[in-house]
């Protein structure tokens, strides 16, 4: 006769989908504020060596000093400060290749959609080619040709990122030519153009922002992975894939050179996945209380 | 007689379904079939019928969103595919159009007051105050404040919704509506103070309306004239207190007979009650599209197709039965088929 | 009171959201004696789907909770039951029928599978007996050719004929209640009156009880014998379809007669009915169709009129006809 009470909250869940999830909301503030700030917070400069302190601990285990806070690199590098620093280069790239490529990927998306025909057939082919590319491997190409440097990661990773865009704003497009106030808005007169820019983009804008929002973690390990490669961010800029890298040789014996950028990839791309699916939850208006 | 806003001369629309096999044909839907359309400023004419009538089609072919496979619709007069762009702006200047649904008709993440602008910007009409002017304006006339303008379309209800979508296909100054099934989504209470709406909106503007609707107490209440649509084809078309009154063809009969509801266990008796279920024009009948649901038919119903016969000043109808006295002994069945239940209680 | 049928007792069912409990259904009483079938007519937010889903006790989780009341049929106090009995109730003994045809059918199982499965789970039937037994419920909702049409799939019928297939997986089981939550609101009006002679026939050999729920009041005489007119959350006023009709008590009821065109009727101008309906959180003490009603006086806003007898079966909460003495 009686219905259950309210549903048992999971971690990540907010109080129903008003109130953003706190701990992901905290952890992604904390990053863009050091982001920003990295240059007056962090302890040291990332790019000081000091050869007789190498490989230092962290301060807890025997050996570590509360100078070091995480202790320091094979060089005597400050692993704080270059972690702080590090995520400069980690959001810098992504928010970068998300721009560009959000922004490619969502005008050719809604064009192939509204106008359909050859057009629409001519870009999806060019979505399936940008899928079915090897980023990696494109890198690697990229480097080769070129110096390594942060534009070559961006440019790469929005050739594949562009194309996911398309595909899902164009999908979305689809369904929304159908609606009546597009044909009504035809029948005012409006233009193609007018059409796209006033009626169908504000309406894709949700989709676009969620789709944003849960890419941004994967760029960031994309973008990892390649400096890990060392076809990244170039040296001596702090990233944290290129971190991890630094660390292989010491594994065994320093293993906080690779473990703490590791940690703070894992944490900082759970927390962007947490907000995302809280966006999402949140912008879609079928899940709007009447 | 004053001066024909829109027509449409021998209106075709066929279209192609999927392939069912690699080799076979495509099916052939034939939506709309050689329709004639006459539409006086001022006029008010219904469009009746069920699903597969095709008069959502018809809507969509004189409005420009899909083209005929053969005819022409004509704006004033000249054909609408031969229009230059300032002849193409006159047209959505003047020819407007209200759909069914309030729910996808306003852009969810406009303000109602853009929405109703659209038509005047778009066109170039007015700009500036003057725009927001005659959005105010067209907001009232619809009976909503001026100041929703500022609201977005998920705060209003439904009947609200489509006086905004009124206010919109107003905001230009048409002299053409059209309607199709403007108030059926709607409360029944609702309902009727939009259809009063659109009556005062005609008698004040002169406003000609094409409205498209099932329900024929709607369009008995509305308009001046009726066409009657059946799989593609008008087989009726009259005065339309007369024509609803008193149908001719059996088809309208059926429709007349099933709008007015009858008392439990009274009413079978009529012979169109035991028509069958509705044809589809994927599998057009032979001849006559309805004779598989008549039970009238003849022969002749079953080789040729009837052509549309005069009846009468203005009525008209495609039937090979229209001189049988059958058919006014029936036709005087089906109107008193309903029972009246007006209590002594009403005014 | 005929044994058998159903008898619902103050039925209430609330929707409880964070800004307050909406009193969806608000101590609903009325009966369906068997073989016989009850109109049960409101607008949009009047209660009457809800009605249904308490009934079925499908209240859409975790909002919604019966509150209150009972539900009788043939005597058992459905409320009662634990879900497992319910759900052996449910298809079998109680069967529902939906609007949108379109949607109440899976679009990838066979119309035969679908027309089959409340024999498979409550009778148990399987292969060639379950098979005619299909094809003879098909022949009776006026199915031709039902030994192909079972293999068809949903979108291959018309709407029309998936309504009616759909009617056949409901009365598959020989129900003792019908419910038809708008079973014609989606058809074409020549399809409607089809459709709605083929439930009364079935209905006369079945005998089964049906609540025939309908925003459309006009709909009512033509298949029902009862009626109840429903506006935010309550009844306002119910009885024999005859009663209602000619000697309509209230005023909702009334307004609802008066507001629709109608096609033989010539009187050329309608009323609306003004304003909108109440909120259903906090609908206040006073008779709820007040504020939009205009032979409101004092009376109406301070309570809600209690039911009054106007003769037999006919019952009405206003105050126009109950002032106390």
């Amino acid at each position: 006769m009686e219905s259950g009470g309210p549903q048992s909250a999971t971690v990540g869940d907010s109080g129903g989908p008003g109130r953003p999830p706190v701990l992901p909301l905290a952890i992604f503030v904390v990053l863009v504020l050091d982001a920003l700030l990295a240059n007056v917070i962090a302890p040291y400069s990332p790019y000081v060596t000091d050869l007789s302190k190498g490989l230092v601990p962290p301060f807890w285990l025997p050996g570590g000093d509360s100078s070091h806070l995480l202790g320091t690199d094979q060089v005597g590098r400050d692993l704080l400060s270059r972690l702080m620093y590090g995520a400069r280069a980690s959001l810098g790239v992504a928010l970068a290749t998300i721009g560009i490529g959000g922004t490619v990927g969502t005008v050719l998306g809604m064009v192939a959609g509204y106008v359909g025909g050859t057009t629409d057939s001519a870009i999806m082919r060019l979505v399936d080619g940008s899928l079915s590319v090897p980023v990696i491997l494109l890198a690697l190409v990229l480097v080769a040709v070129r110096e390594p440097s942060a534009w070559n990661v961006i440019l790469v990773l929005s050739v594949v990122i562009w194309a996911r865009f398309a595909r899902l704003v164009r999908g979305e497009v689809l369904s929304l030519r159908e609606r009546a106030f597009v044909s009504l808005a035809r029948i005012a007169g409006s233009s193609t153009t007018r059409i796209i820019v006033r009626h169908i983009f504000p309406n894709i804008l949700n989709t676009v922002i969620v789709v944003g929002t849960l890419q941004v973690g994967w760029v960031i390990v994309l973008e990892a992975s390649l400096s890990f490669l060392g076809v990244g961010v170039p040296p001596p800029t702090p990233a944290w894939g290129s971190m991890v890298a630094d660390g292989r040789a010491h594994m065994m014996s320093a293993w906080w050179v690779s473990l703490f950028p590791g940690l703070a990839i894992l944490l900082v791309v759970l927390s962007l996945n947490f907000l995302g699916d809280w966006l999402r939850d949140r912008l879609d208006p079928r899940l709007r209380q009447v | 007689m004053s001066d024909i806003v829109l027509s449409a001369e021998s209106l075709t629309k066929t279209f192609h379904g999927r392939k069912r096999w690699l080799f076979g044909r495509p099916p052939v839907i034939h939506a709309v079939s050689n329709v004639d359309l006459r539409l006086h400023e001022g006029e008010t004419v219904g469009v009746v019928g069920e699903s597969g009538s095709g008069k959502t089609t018809l809507a969509r072919l004189l409005l420009q969103l899909e083209w005929p496979t053969s005819g022409t619709v004509r704006f004033r007069g000249r054909a609408v595919d031969e229009l230059a762009p300032p002849g193409v702006r006159e047209f959505r200047q003047t020819v407007q159009a209200v759909f069914q649904d309030p729910y996808s008709s306003l852009s969810p993440r406009m303000r109602i007051g853009e929405i109703v602008a659209e038509p005047l910007v778009v066109s170039r009409q007015l700009a500036g105050t003057d725009v927001l002017r005659r959005v105010a304006e067209a907001l009232e006339r619809v009976g909503l404040e001026a100041g929703s303008a500022q609201r977005y379309p998920h705060e209003l209800s439904g009947g609200q919704r489509q006086r905004v979508a009124i206010a919109r296909a107003l905001a230009s100054s048409p002299k053409a509506i059209i309607l199709d099934e403007p108030v059926s989504s709607l409360d029944v209470s609702i309902r009727v103070q939009i259809l009063n709406l659109l009556r005062e909106l005609q008698a004040q503007s002169g406003l000609a309306y094409l409205f498209i609707s099932h329900d024929l107490s709607s369009v008995r209440y509305l308009c001046r004239r009726v066409m009657v649509m059946y799989l593609g084809r008008v087989i009726e078309e009259g005065p339309a207190a007369a024509v609803l009154a008193r149908p001719k063809h059996p088809y309208t009969q059926l429709l007349r007979m099933a709008a007015i509801p009858r008392w439990k266990g009274r009413g079978d008796q009529n012979p169109l009650f035991q028509a069958d279920e509705a044809g589809d024009t994927l599998n057009l009948p032979s001849g006559c599209a309805f004779h598989p649901r008549c039970p009238y038919s003849a022969p002749v119903c079953i080789r040729e197709r009837p052509v549309a016969r005069e009846l009468g000043p203005g009525r008209y109808m495609a039937c090979h039965g229209y001189e049988e006295p059958l058919h006014e002994a029936d036709a005087r069945h089906a109107g008193d088929a309903g029972v009246s239940n007006r209590s002594p209680l009403l005014e | 009171m005929v044994s058998g049928g159903l008898e619902v007792r103050d039925l209430t069912a609330y929707l409880f959201t964070k800004r307050g409990a909406v009193r969806a259904v608000d101590g609903v009483s009325f009966d369906i004696p068997r073989g016989k079938t009850l109109g049960l007519v409101g607008e949009s937010g009047s209660g009457k789907s809800m009605t249904c889903l308490a009934l079925m006790q499908l209240l859409p989780r975790p909002a919604g909770r019966i509150v209150a009341g009972e539900v009788l049929l043939d005597g058992v106090d459905l409320l009662k039951l634990s879900e497992r009995d319910m759900q052996a109730v449910r298809g079998k003994g109680i069967a529902m029928i939906l609007q949108d045809p379109t949607s109440s059918m899976n679009p990838v199982l066979k119309v035969g599978y679908q027309v089959g499965e409340p024999l498979r789970e409550h009778e148990k039937l399987r292969g060639d007996v379950l098979r005619k037994r299909v094809i003879d419920l098909l022949r009776q909702v006026r199915i031709g050719a039902p030994e192909e049409r079972m293999s068809a799939y949903p979108h291959e019928l018309s709407g029309g004929m998936r309504q009616r297939a759909v009617g056949a997986a409901a009365l598959a089981c020989n129900p003792r209640l019908l419910i038809a939550d708008e079973p014609t609101t989606s058809l074409d009006v020549t399809v409607q009156m089809h459709y709605l002679s083929l439930l009364q026939e079935i209905q006369q050999r079945e005998q089964f009880a049906m609540l025939f729920v309908t925003h459309d009041i006009h709909l009512v005489p033509s298949i029902c014998d009862f009626v109840a007119v429903m506006y935010a959350g309550r009844i306002v006023e119910q009885g024999e379809v005859e009663a209602v009709f000619t000697r309509p008590a209230h005023p909702y009821t009334r307004a609802l007669l008066k507001a629709a065109p109608r096609l033989d009727d010539e009187s050329d101008s309608l009323e609306p009915i003004p304003g909108l309906p109440p909120s259903l959180i906090e609908p206040g003490a006073g008779c709820r169709f007040g504020p939009r009603c205009s032979h409101a006086f004092d009376l109406c806003a301070g309570a809600y009129p209690p039911e009054t007898a106007l003769e037999e079966s006919h019952r009405v909460n206003c105050w126009l006809h109950g002032r106390p003495a």
